[in-house]
C-alpha cells in the first residue's frame, strides 16, 4: 500500500491519496495519468492489468487500486 | 393519491390548458383581413369582406386557380361575380375550410374546384392539425406575437379589406417552354389518395346541402396535368354526377401558347394565359348556367370600382 | 414521421404506445415495445429494417458463440494442471479474439460500406484524376438505414463486453432486439450499453404517475430547446453558411455562435425528449450531456458533451490501444527517458489520434469532419502537454486556479475553441470553413449589426430577442444544475398553484414562441444523419 501511494504521488502530486475516493470522478487522475499508472503498477507489482479492469470503480481510491492488484496477483 | 384523484387532476389540468389556449386564440386571431393585420393568405381571406350574398361563383384550389382564373375579367365580359378562394399549396382540408368560410357570408350558386388540389399529398396528422388550428387559432397565428397591438386584446375581428382582384393574383412574367403535346391519351389511371377523396366527398355533400352546383375544372398546366390524372378525375366526377371541364384538352377553345402564356415554364399561367382561360370559362358559364349579368345592377356598383382599380393595375404594370 | 417533434410522434404514436404498453400484461410489454420500435424504424427507413434485424441476429449468435468458447475453456481449465493453465487460457483467448474480430469487422464493415462508399469513391476519382489515370468510378447511391451509426456502436459494445466477460451473452433474442431497436434511442442515441439498459428495458415496468409527469416535463423542456431556439435559428444559419462570402466577419461570428447554440439545443433537446420518453416507459437511459459549456478544458468538454460516444471511444479504442502490449512497452520506456509527465504522452497521443480520427469519421464522410476530429485531437494533446507548465506559471503569477475569475476565463476559452471547431464542422466543405474563419478574424466589423443588415437574413430583431431570452433561461437552469440544484425537484416541492402556473407558462411559451407552422423550416435531426 505504501509503495502504491508513492507511485501515485510520483505521477500526480496534488492529491490526498489516503482519503480521496473520487480520484476519477473528480478528474484528479486523467486518462494520461492512468496510462502511466498502469504501466508503473504492472512493473512494480508484476501483474497484468487487462483493459476490462480500467473502470472508474477500480481507480477511484488508492484502496480500490490496492484491492484490484491483490486480486489480480491471486488470480495469476 | 388515489387513481381517481390523479385522473381528476389530469383532466382538470387539461381543461385549464384548453381554456388558456382558447382565450389566447382571441388575442392572436388577426383583427382584420389585410396583409398588415397578419392574416394568412390575405387575398383568399378577402372573401370575408365581400358584400353579403353577392358572389355567384366560388373558385377553390391551389395556386393554379388563382393564377389562371380572374373574376374581374369574367365580370368585365359577362357581369358574373365570382371569387377565387385559392391559396398556394392548398390542401384538400384547406379547400374545405375556405369553402365553409366563403359560405358564412355568401350563397354562391356554383362552386368550381380546380383539380390540382386533389393531388396534393398530406397525411392524417396534418389534417387533424388543421382542425385543431381551426378550433384553437393560437396555433395558426402564434407568430403574431411579433406585432401584437393593444387592440388585439379587446374587440372582435372586423373584416374591411376589399380585394380588387377578387382572389386572382396578377403576374405578367413570361418564362415559356416549347409547345408540345402533354395530354397523351391513355386508359391508365393515376388515382388520388383516399384522404383526398374523403375530403372531396365532404365538399360535394356540403355543396349539395347548400344548394350549390359543384364543377370540376382543370386549368392548363404542362407540369401538373396529364391524361392519367384526367381519367381519375373523370371517374370521380362521374361517380358524383358533377361536371368536369378539362381545359388542358381544349386547345381550340383555350389556345394556350406555352411559349408566352406561362410564368414558370409550364407550371403556372401568367396574365395572358389567365385571360384566355377566363374568357372561355366566363363564356361557358354564362351560356350554360343560370347566371345573371350584374353589370348594370346598382347593388353591384362596388364591382365597377374594383374593375377600375384592376384596370389601373394593368396600366401601371404595362409601364 | 421523421422527427420526435412531429405532430404524429407526439400526438399519435407516443400516446398510442403508452396506452398499449400499459394495457398489456407485463409479460407482453417488451413485445409491444419491439413491435412499436420496428414500426417506427420502418416508417422512416422502410425495408432497410433488414439491416437492423441482421445486426440483432448476428450479435445474438456471436454472443452465444463466445460463451461457448468460454464455457469450453472453463471445462478444460478445471481438469488441467496448474502449469498448463496459462497456455490453455492463451489458446482460448486466441479463439475468442478471432470471433471478436469477425463480429466487430462485420458490423464495422457494413457501416463503412453504407456510410463511406461515396466518400471513398469520390476521393479515389479525384486521385485518379490528379494522376492522369482515365478511370472514373461510378458513385453508388446507398440508402442508409436510420440510426445505423448508433446501433452499430451498441452492437459492437455488446460483442466486446461478452468477450471481456463483463456481461453474459443473452440467450433471449427478443431482449437483444429491444436493446438494439428501442424507438426513443434508435435515431440519435444515447449509445446504450447492454449492461445498463437491456434488462431494465425488458422488465416491462408499468408507467406510474411520477415517471409520467417527470417524463412529460422533460419533453416540454426539450421542446423549448428544439422548437423555440434551434428551429428559429435555422434559416439564419442556413443563409450565413451557404452565402458566407457575402457577409463580413461580424455576421460570420454571429452565425458561428448561433450554430453552436443550435447544435447544442437540437442535440441535447433531442436527448431530453428521448430520455423523457423512456422515462414514461419507466426506463432510465444514460445521460448524454452534463452542462458542457461549463467545461474548463476541451477534454473536460468531451466528458460532458455526447458522453456516451466519448465513453465508447474511451472504453473500446483508447484504453485497449494504450493497454496493448506494444504501447505499454512504449510507455514504460518513454517514462524512463522523458519522465512522468511526457512519458505516457507518446502512447496516449497515438491512441488519442485514433480516437479522434474515428470520432471525426463517425460524424460523417467528409474532410471537414476529419479536420474537426484532428482539431480537437490537437487541442486535447496540447492541453495535456502544457498542463504542468501552465500550472506553474499560474502559481508564479499568484492566480488561483480554483478561483471563480480563472474558472470563468477557462470556461469562456473552452467555449470559444468549441465554437471555432463547430464552425468548421458545419461549413460546407473544408475550403469554406477556412474561408469563413479567415473572414471572421481578418474582416471583422460590426457594420451589419449597426445598419441592421443582419436582421434581414432570416431572423429579425424579435427573433434574436426571443432566442436570447430562451438561451438565458436554459443557461440559468444549467447553472443551477451545475451547482447541484435540481430545478424539476424544486418545482415539485411548490404548491399546486405555483406548479401549474409554471407548467402553463412553459406550454404557452412553446406554443407562442415556437418556430413552427408557415414560414419556418424546422432543422432536420442533425445527429440522425451521422
Amino acid at each position: 500500500m505504501e509503495r502504491l501511494i508513492e507511485i501515485l504521488e510520483d505521477i500526480q502530486p496534488q492529491a490526498d491519496y489516503e482519503t480521496c475516493t473520487t480520484l476519477i470522478d473528480d478528474h484528479i487522475l486523467d486518462s494520461m495519468s492512468i496510462i502511466a499508472l498502469v504501466a508503473e503498477l504492472e512493473e512494480e507489482f508484476d501483474v497484468t492489468i487487462p483493459t476490462v479492469e480500467i473502470i472508474p470503480a477500480n481507480f477511484n481510491s488508492a484502496q480500490a487500486m490496492y484491492d484490484m492488484i491483490t486480486r489480480l496477483q491471486e488470480e495469476d | 393519491m388515489s387513481v381517481l384523484k390523479k385522473v381528476l387532476k389530469c383532466v382538470l389540468f387539461m381543461t385549464g390548458l384548453v381554456v388558456i389556449l382558447m382565450v389566447s386564440g382571441l388575442v392572436f386571431m388577426p383583427k382584420n383581413n389585410m396583409k398588415e393585420s397578419g392574416i394568412e393568405d390575405f387575398q383568399t381571406n378577402g372573401i370575408r369582406s365581400e358584400k353579403k350574398n353577392t358572389i355567384d361563383v366560388l373558385v377553390l384550389g391551389d395556386s393554379l386557380s388563382y393564377a389562371g382564373i380572374s373574376p374581374i375579367i369574367m365580370y368585365k365580359d359577362y357581369g358574373i361575380t365570382s371569387y377565387v378562394c385559392g391559396s398556394s399549396g392548398q390542401q384538400m382540408f384547406d379547400t374545405y375550410r375556405y369553402l365553409k368560410i366563403a359560405f358564412e357570408n355568401q350563397k354562391p350558386k356554383y362552386v368550381i374546384l380546380e383539380t390540382d388540389a386533389l393531388y396534393r399529398k398530406f397525411d392524417m396528422a396534418e389534417s387533424i392539425g388543421s382542425d385543431v388550428q381551426g378550433i384553437l387559432p393560437v396555433f395558426r397565428y402564434h407568430d403574431r406575437w411579433k406585432n401584437l397591438e393593444l387592440k388585439d386584446f379587446k374587440g372582435k375581428a372586423k373584416y374591411t379589406a376589399v380585394n380588387d382582384h377578387k382572389g386572382y393574383r396578377y403576374n405578367d412574367t413570361i418564362k415559356g417552354i416549347p409547345n408540345k403535346q402533354y395530354m397523351i391519351e391513355t386508359t391508365e389511371i393515376q388515382d388520388m389518395t383516399d384522404l383526398s377523396k374523403n375530403y372531396f366527398d365532404q365538399i360535394a355533400q356540403f355543396c349539395r346541402k347548400n344548394g350549390a352546383e359543384l364543377i370540376l375544372v382543370s386549368v392548363p398546366s404542362v407540369r401538373n396535368c396529364n391524361y392519367k390524372k384526367h381519367n381519375a378525375i373523370k371517374k370521380l366526377a362521374d361517380k358524383y354526377g358533377v361536371e368536369f371541364i378539362n381545359l388542358n384538352l381544349m386547345p381550340e377553345e383555350v389556345p394556350i401558347d406555352w411559349e408566352v402564356d406561362t410564368r414558370d415554364k409550364g407550371d403556372h399561367l401568367n396574365h395572358t394565359g389567365a385571360t384566355k382561360v377566363t374568357s372561355y370559362l366566363g363564356k361557358y358559364l354564362f351560356e350554360n348556367k343560370e347566371l345573371k349579368d350584374h353589370r348594370f345592377d346598382e347593388k353591384y356598383d362596388h364591382w365597377n370600382k374594383s374593375l377600375e382599380e384592376y384596370l389601373k393595375t394593368l396600366e401601371t404594370a404595362k409601364k | 414521421m421523421t422527427s420526435f417533434f412531429s405532430v404524429f410522434y407526439l400526438a399519435i404514436f407516443l400516446p398510442v404506445m403508452v396506452i398499449l404498453y400499459n394495457v398489456c400484461p407485463k409479460k407482453y410489454r417488451p413485445i409491444v415495445l419491439i413491435a412499436g420500435s420496428y414500426f417506427y424504424f420502418y416508417s422512416i427507413s422502410g425495408k432497410l429494417l433488414i439491416y437492423l434485424l441482421f445486426s440483432t441476429m448476428s450479435i445474438h449468435h456471436i454472443g452465444l458463440w463466445l460463451t461457448d468458447i468460454q464455457g469450453e475453456r472453463d471445462g478444460v481449465l478445471k481438469e488441467a494442471a496448474k502449469e498448463e493453465k496459462k497456455a490453455i487460457k492463451a489458446e482460448y483467448l486466441k479463439k475468442q479474439r478471432r470471433v471478436l474480430f469477425f463480429g466487430v469487422m462485420l458490423h464495422l464493415g457494413i457501416l463503412l460500406v453504407v456510410k463511406y462508399t461515396p466518400f471513398f469513391a469520390t476521393n479515389i476519382n479525384t486521385l485518379f484524376d490528379a494522376m492522369g489515370i482515365n478511370i472514373t468510378l461510378t458513385i453508388p447511391k446507398i440508402m442508409m438505414p436510420i440510426g445505423i451509426s448508433f446501433y452499430t456502436l451498441s452492437a459492437i459494445s455488446y460483442i466486446f463486453d461478452v468477450y471481456r466477460e463483463t456481461i453474459k451473452a443473452d440467450k433471449n433474442i427478443a431482449r437483444l432486439a429491444l436493446f438494439m431497436s428501442f424507438f426513443p434511442h434508435i435515431m440519435e442515441g444515447p449509445i446504450c450499453r447492454y449492461s445498463d439498459t437491456a434488462h431494465n428495458l425488458y422488465k416491462g415496468e408499468r408507467t406510474n404517475y411520477q415517471c409520467l409527469t417527470f417524463g412529460l416535463q422533460r419533453i416540454l423542456f426539450a421542446m423549448v430547446k428544439k422548437m423555440v431556439v434551434a428551429d428559429r435559428l435555422n434559416d439564419f444559419i442556413q443563409e450565413v453558411f451557404t452565402n458566407y462570402s457575402q457577409y463580413d466577419g461580424g455576421v460570420i461570428l454571429v452565425g458561428a455562435v448561433c450554430y453552436t447554440i443550435q447544435l447544442y439545443m437540437e442535440f441535447s433537446g433531442t436527448m431530453d425528449i428521448v430520455i423523457g420518453t423512456a422515462q414514461i416507459f419507466n426506463v432510465r437511459l444514460p445521460e448524454n450531456f452534463k452542462q458542457p459549456f461549463f467545461s474548463r478544458t476541451i477534454s473536460d468538454f468531451w466528458s460532458r458533451w455526447h458522453i456516451t460516444l466519448g465513453t465508447f471511444f474511451k472504453d473500446y479504442i483508447f484504453y485497449p490501444l494504450t493497454m496493448s502490449k506494444p504501447l505499454k512497452k512504449l510507455t514504460t520506456k518513454a517514462r524512463k527517458r522523458l519522465g512522468n509527465h511526457l512519458g505516457p504522452m507518446l502512447a496516449g497521443a497515438i491512441a488519442l489520434f485514433c480516437v479522434w480520427l474515428s470520432n471525426g469519421l463517425w460524424h460523417g464522410a467528409g474532410w471537414q469532419y476529419i479536420f474537426f476530429g484532428m482539431y480537437h485531437f490537437a487541442l486535447i494533446l496540447t492541453g495535456n502537454i502544457v498542463e504542468p507548465y501552465s500550472r506553474n506559471l499560474l502559481k508564479k503569477l499568484h492566480i488561483n486556479k480554483e478561483g471563480l475569475p480563472y474558472g470563468i476565463f477557462s470556461m469562456l476559452r473552452t467555449t470559444c475553441l468549441v465554437i471555432v471547431g463547430e464552425l468548421f464542422f458545419r461549413a460546407e466543405g473544408i475550403k469554406a470553413g477556412f474561408a469563413m474563419f479567415k473572414n471572421m478574424v481578418f474582416n471583422f466589423s460590426i457594420t451589419s449589426v449597426k445598419n441592421g443588415q443582419i436582421f434581414a437574413l432570416g431572423m429579425d430583431k424579435h427573433d434574436f430577442l426571443i432566442v436570447a431570452i430562451s438561451v438565458i433561461i436554459i443557461f440559468v437552469v444549467s447553472l443551477l444544475k451545475e451547482n447541484n440544484i435540481n430545478v424539476r425537484g424544486e418545482i415539485a416541492k411548490r404548491n399546486i398553484f405555483i406548479r401549474w402556473a409554471i407548467y402553463y407558462a412553459i406550454i404557452m411559451f412553446i406554443i407562442i414562441f415556437g418556430a413552427y407552422g408557415r414560414g419556418y423550416t424546422p432543422v432536420d435531426p442533425i445527429y440522425a444523419n451521422f
